[in-house]
């Protein structure tokens, strides 16, 4: 787990891809998160059906409390 | 019935958003000579369709279960995505869940809450341009079900480096639960409350025009009565007894994410996430994205997800009398699960709005204990 931190920090800078190259990750199908909505509806689906699901950026727990 | 859920949740997604264009136009959002202006509005609507049997379901279960787990939820949400000025941002977003059969088995002296739910929300968040490289953020949410009332907050703040091409994010959200707990017999024993106290840390990296990586970990803290208080356990003697969970959950999730752009207009997105819990859940999950585009502004996507999952300590199918913790919910339980499907998204550039945005979607879990999950989303939306 450090280690995978200490890499992260460490890579900032290593690449700088100049912003007139970056066209292509504008697209939608090139986002991390193509759809906030959809996001959720997905994680809803997961976190109310899966113990291992859920804490990675979406709060675990509320709704229907069957975790 | 489907169709008067589908009526009632499309009535209610126009209400929210008249509302929403109306407060927006009082406050001068709407009015593209003062410094508001809304970026986007976007409706979805979800239906899931689920079938399968768990040993927390009575309904229909022998005397040892498993019962019924037949439900459907209807999720309409509604998006809009605001500036004030050139540095603040607002997203105002408000999802609604109508829930049939939530927990059939349960036994409603007092509530209907098990049986059917109707339960909604609303969430602003709203983001603050600090300087060139940092930007800081607020969430307030409160969510209303019948039976539940939950109210969170949050901060974040955001680090942009190396010129935008590697950003790192932070956020810390508190929720509050308050509740009305059932004794198996249907009587209302009191309320009871839950805190959720969760941490993340996000990098995201771009490693070339056409590359960008992303890594994730978050923690989440959980106390007080972690049940929903309906759920059964067979018990050896042959009776029922409650669910017992511990009041504290510990939970650590690390997930690692690619996106790859692909020569022929396409795209491929792979996500890893490693799960573990203080109750002795473990979960490991590989998801696949495969995009398309077919011309300029259509695309279709296909996704695939596995989910292996270690239960946590305390599940099972016949509890001794003297089990501290015991539960039966096949959610907790050793499984794996799958999802397949498929998206197809319309991106329409036209003249007054800069892009309307329509999607259909249509997604099947399944899981080896016995459950399944038909997924039926479409969205319509507009970016100005």
């Amino acid at each position: 787990m450090r280690l995978v931190l200490v890499l992260a920090v460490l890579s900032v800078g290593c690449v700088v891809v100049p912003q007139n190259r970056r066209g292509r990750l504008a697209d939608r199908i090139m986002q991390l998160d193509e759809d906030p909505l959809e996001s959720y509806r997905r994680s809803k689906l997961y976190s109310t059906r899966e113990a291992a699901a859920g804490g990675d950026g979406v709060s675990a727990g509320g709704g229907c409390g069957c975790q | 019935m489907k169709l008067v859920v589908a009526l009632l949740s499309l009535s209610w997604m126009v209400m929210v958003s008249v509302v929403a264009a109306d407060t927006l136009s009082g406050s001068g959002i709407l009015d593209p000579g003062k410094p508001f202006r809304i970026d986007s509005v976007r409706l979805r609507y979800t239906f899931f369709d689920q079938s399968g049997r768990g040993y927390q379901s009575l309904a229909g279960a022998g005397a040892r279960g498993p019962g019924s787990e037949q439900l459907s939820v209807s999720e309409p949400q509604v998006e809009v995505i605001a500036h004030q000025g050139s540095r603040i941002t607002h997203r105002i977003w408000a999802p609604l869940d109508v829930v049939s059969a939530a927990s059939p088995d349960a036994v409603d002296a007092i509530s209907r809450a098990s049986r059917y739910q109707e339960a909604g929300g609303i969430d602003v968040a709203s983001t603050f341009k600090a300087d060139r490289d940092n930007d800081v953020g607020t969430r307030f949410a409160i969510h209303l079900e019948e039976n539940y009332r939950s109210w969170t907050m949050g901060l974040a703040w955001t680090r942009h480096m190396a010129e935008d091409n590697a950003v790192l994010q932070a956020s810390v959200n508190q929720t509050f639960d308050w509740f009305d707990a059932y004794n198996l017999g249907g009587s209302n024993r009191g309320r009871e409350a839950r805190s959720t106290t969760n941490a993340n840390v996000a990098f995201t990296q771009i490693l070339s025009p056409t590359t960008v990586a992303n890594l994730n970990y978050g923690f989440t803290l959980q106390t007080g009565e972690l049940s929903n208080t309906w759920n059964t356990v067979p018990l050896v003697d042959g009776t029922h007894g409650t669910e017992v969970l511990p009041h504290l959950r510990t939970r650590h999730a690390l997930v690692g994410r690619l996106v790859q752009g692909l020569p022929w207009n396409g795209s491929f997105k792979v996500s890893y996430r490693f799960y573990i819990d203080s109750w002795g859940a473990i979960g490991n999950t590989l998801e696949l994205f495969l995009y398309q585009r077919i011309t300029r502004w259509l695309y279709a996507r296909a996704t695939y997800r596995a989910h292996f999952q270690r239960g946590v300590d305390f599940y099972t199918q016949l509890a001794l009398l003297g089990n501290a913790f015991r539960t039966a919910d096949s959610d907790l339980a050793d499984f794996s699960g799958q999802t397949a499907g498929g998206k197809l998204a319309l991106e329409l550039p036209l003249r007054r709005i800069r892009v309307l945005n329509v999607d259909l979607a249509y997604e099947r879990y399944w899981r080896t204990n016995d459950l399944r999950v038909n997924v039926y989303s479409a969205s319509v939306g507009t970016t100005f």
